[in-house]
């Protein structure tokens, strides 16, 4: 049943006149307003979404003014980067900002996918929400790749020396695929100006997907942590003020978390190495990417013996490719009736080891390639996958799940009883 | 069997093998002997870098004006010799307390010339650099120096090194006889002719010779005694000044927006408490 929210009326002559015309404010009152019921039941992990849409304004208002003042050439790019920092009006805020909106970005972005693992957000009927929201994952990673190869540091230049190198391990024609991406045989100026233009181009592509995500979310409404879909008027509250004001809170200490790194700590998620001006005759003794992709990283470098004719490298880059496209097989993996992890004992512990686990695989990311590193991130990719293809599947057979309450109402009022 | 592949279902079954497949790839990688590796012998002699305090530490920290000239001296009269600084125009010196006249006078008598034109003549020449030309040192190239190992840039120096200005006083304090221990069991750690030893340095060898001989090396123009430390340290607040130079100007700024923040951020959640309240 589809709860009705109270209608959009127009309240003087130039309302009625311009909703006749162009309903802008209807579609705010639709989409943020007083017609949007949401459930009254929401933790505070229901505000990594409106988190991550602040981060991405900010990426793109910082953007913007970067892209003003960047000279996109192998030669100028560190320069005119640094020269931003010092003789730009308040570029080191811009520049800074950027670098640090990008992590929390991240850091905003696997919050918010946690958040639908363990309440299982992405099943019916919101499996079409999730496949835009791994879309969306997916671009920011390419968005966040090529943006840091910009600055044309000694870790950009190579990180996208290893990342377009991932191309050539596709059979027989890789090699020539890996040289189109870049425009010659290294990263070179081709390189830099065609991943400007891409860097430049793709966060309005997100942001145009972001319009879809949440168009899609809203032809069923906002889940809940009890995972049963909200019945009565009772069990929700219209977005505007409830949840206008929540959100206004998490805004305020998500600001105060990024100031305090842009203003304090702005290199504390860089590799000092980046400082050093992109040189292709020298490689880094440690290549190793931001801390958002050392999970993937680890993956990558898991798969260290050709198998069944198939080259470490080409495994490696499967894993790699996997690890990310099995985000979006989530809702066809898990059958289970239940959808929140509050009633669903074993696979929330199977869950908490899983969030162990990646951080375990991102330290091992982080690691130079050596021992005990590279055995430890294969246990822990092993997990990884074993999590998402072997456990979720057939959880749903095995598990004996707790006793589902029949309405939001009753599940909320049995968790303030106890 | 039929029966289970009916309950789990067929997308799950060929997601499942898919998954054992690869736990199985992983773990026959997990078992496969390793070879040994081989532990840097250099990493045992590498030492823990010296604290070093700074005026400009910490939140509320100030760079030392007096301080960041006598760094400039230092780098002017050492460092210079080797080392740019190539993200300074020498007009940024004036943020240290160089006046127009004194920054003429350093520039004109700069180690490195500018390739030019002669407007009049349109000859190639080598021209004194402009008071907004970079600061470089003899080897700069403009298009970089590809595949040649010279000096480093200095400029972005404490950024781009791990342990930051700690790690450059260590350096340039940091120079010592080569342990007897060494030629004794690690005869190829010997210091190469022409290199010297430095445990700061990663891998214990650096090319650069003792850049702080002795006392009084430089004359410092306020009377500070120009000990081999004091010089170590004032350049490396110059080094730190000169990487970061809108510290102080950020630092300012940033307990102001985190104040705002505070007071926007205790205001929302008062007004959220009322609106819920009313529930």
């Amino acid at each position: 049943m589809k709860l009705s929210p109270p209608p959009y009326q127009p309240k003087n002559a130039f309302t009625r006149w311009l909703d006749d015309r162009l309903p802008v404010i209807r579609l705010w009152h639709d989409v943020m307003g007083k017609g949007y019921l949401v459930p009254r039941n929401l933790n505070w992990l229901w505000n990594f979404g409106v988190l991550a849409g602040i981060a991405l304004t900010i990426q793109i208002i910082t953007g913007l003014a970067l892209a003003m003042h960047y000279v996109a050439s192998s030669n100028e790019a560190f320069n005119s980067i640094e020269a931003i920092m010092r003789y730009v009006g308040f570029g080191w805020l811009i520049r800074y900002g950027h670098m640090v909106g990008a992590s929390l970005f991240f850091a905003a972005l696997y919050i918010h996918m946690f958040r639908g693992v363990y309440y299982g957000s992405y099943k019916a009927p919101r499996e079409v929400v999730w496949l835009i929201g791994v879309l969306l994952f997916m671009l920011a990673m390419a968005t966040a790749f090529l943006g840091y190869s910009l600055v044309w540091g000694q870790m950009s230049y190579w990180a996208a020396q290893v990342i377009t190198g991932l191309f050539s391990v596709v059979p027989f024609v890789g090699e020539k695929i890996r040289i189109w991406v870049l425009g010659g045989f290294a990263p070179n100026a081709a390189t830099v100006n065609r991943f400007f233009v891409l860097h430049f181009t793709l966060p309005f592509v997100i942001l145009a997907v972001v319009g879809l995500h949440v168009w899609a979310l809203h032809r069923q409404g906002s889940g809940n942590p009890t995972g049963i879909e909200v019945k009565k008027a009772e069990e929700v509250v219209p977005m505007q003020p409830y949840y206008i004001a929540k959100d206004l809170v998490a805004i305020g200490v998500f600001l105060l978390i990024f100031c305090s790194l842009v203003f304090f700590y702005p290199n504390i998620f860089t590799d000092p190495d980046n400082y050093i001006p992109a040189n292709p005759f020298s490689t880094p003794a440690h290549i190793k990417p931001e801390w958002y992709f050392w999970p993937f990283y680890a993956v990558l470098r898991s798969f260290t013996v050709n198998f069944m004719g198939i080259p470490a490298k080409l495994w490696g880059v499967l894993g790699m490719g996997l690890s990310v496209l099995v985000w979006g097989l989530l809702p066809w993996l898990d059958n289970s009736p239940v959808r929140s992890g509050r009633y669903r004992p074993v696979f929330r512990c199977f869950f908490l080891l899983f969030m162990a686990d990646i951080l375990l695989l991102g330290f091992c990311g982080k690691q130079p390639a050596e021992e005990p590193w590279i055995r430890l991130g294969q246990w822990a990719s092993l997990y990884y996958f074993a999590f998402f293809l072997v456990i979720l599947p057939i959880l749903p057979l095995v598990e004996k799940t707790k006793a589902v309450p029949s309405s939001v109402e009753e599940a909320e009022k049995k968790r303030t009883d106890a | 069997m039929l029966n289970l592949v009916r309950r789990i279902g067929f997308i799950r079954l060929v997601c499942l093998l898919a998954g054992l497949a690869m736990c199985f790839v992983l773990l026959w990688g997990a078992f496969q002997p390793r070879a040994k590796q081989e532990i840097d012998p250099a990493a045992r002699y590498q030492k823990p870098l010296k604290s070093l305090k700074l005026p400009s530490d910490g939140l509320t920290g100030h760079f030392d004006k007096k301080q960041l000239r006598r760094g400039f001296t230092v780098f002017q009269a050492v460092c210079a010799s080797c080392h740019g600084a190539n993200q300074l125009r020498f007009q940024d010196l004036a943020e240290i307390g160089y006046s127009k006249a004194e920054i003429d006078g350093i520039r004109q008598e700069w180690i490195n010339r500018i390739p030019d034109v002669d407007p009049n003549t349109g000859e190639a020449l080598m021209r004194q650099p402009n008071r907004n030309d970079r600061i470089t040192g003899p080897y700069y190239n403009p298009l970089g120096s590809q595949g040649i190992v010279t000096a480093p840039d200095l400029s972005l120096i404490t950024k781009a090194r791990k342990g930051g200005a700690a790690y450059v006083y260590s350096l340039l304090t940091g120079y010592e006889s080569e342990p007897k221990e060494i030629a004794e069991r690690y005869p190829q750690l010997k210091t190469p002719e022409g290199n010297f030893y430095n445990p700061y340095f990663k891998g214990l060898h650096i090319a650069m010779p003792v850049a702080l001989l002795s006392e009084n090396q430089v004359n410092y123009e306020d009377g500070t005694k120009a000990s081999t430390d004091q010089m170590a340290k004032d350049v490396t607040a110059f080094l730190a000044w000169s990487a970061e130079p809108e510290l102080e100007n950020r630092h300012r700024i940033g307990i102001g927006v985190i104040a705002f923040l505070l007071v926007a951020t205790g205001l929302s959640v008062v007004c959220c408490y009322r609106i819920w309240r009313k529930l």
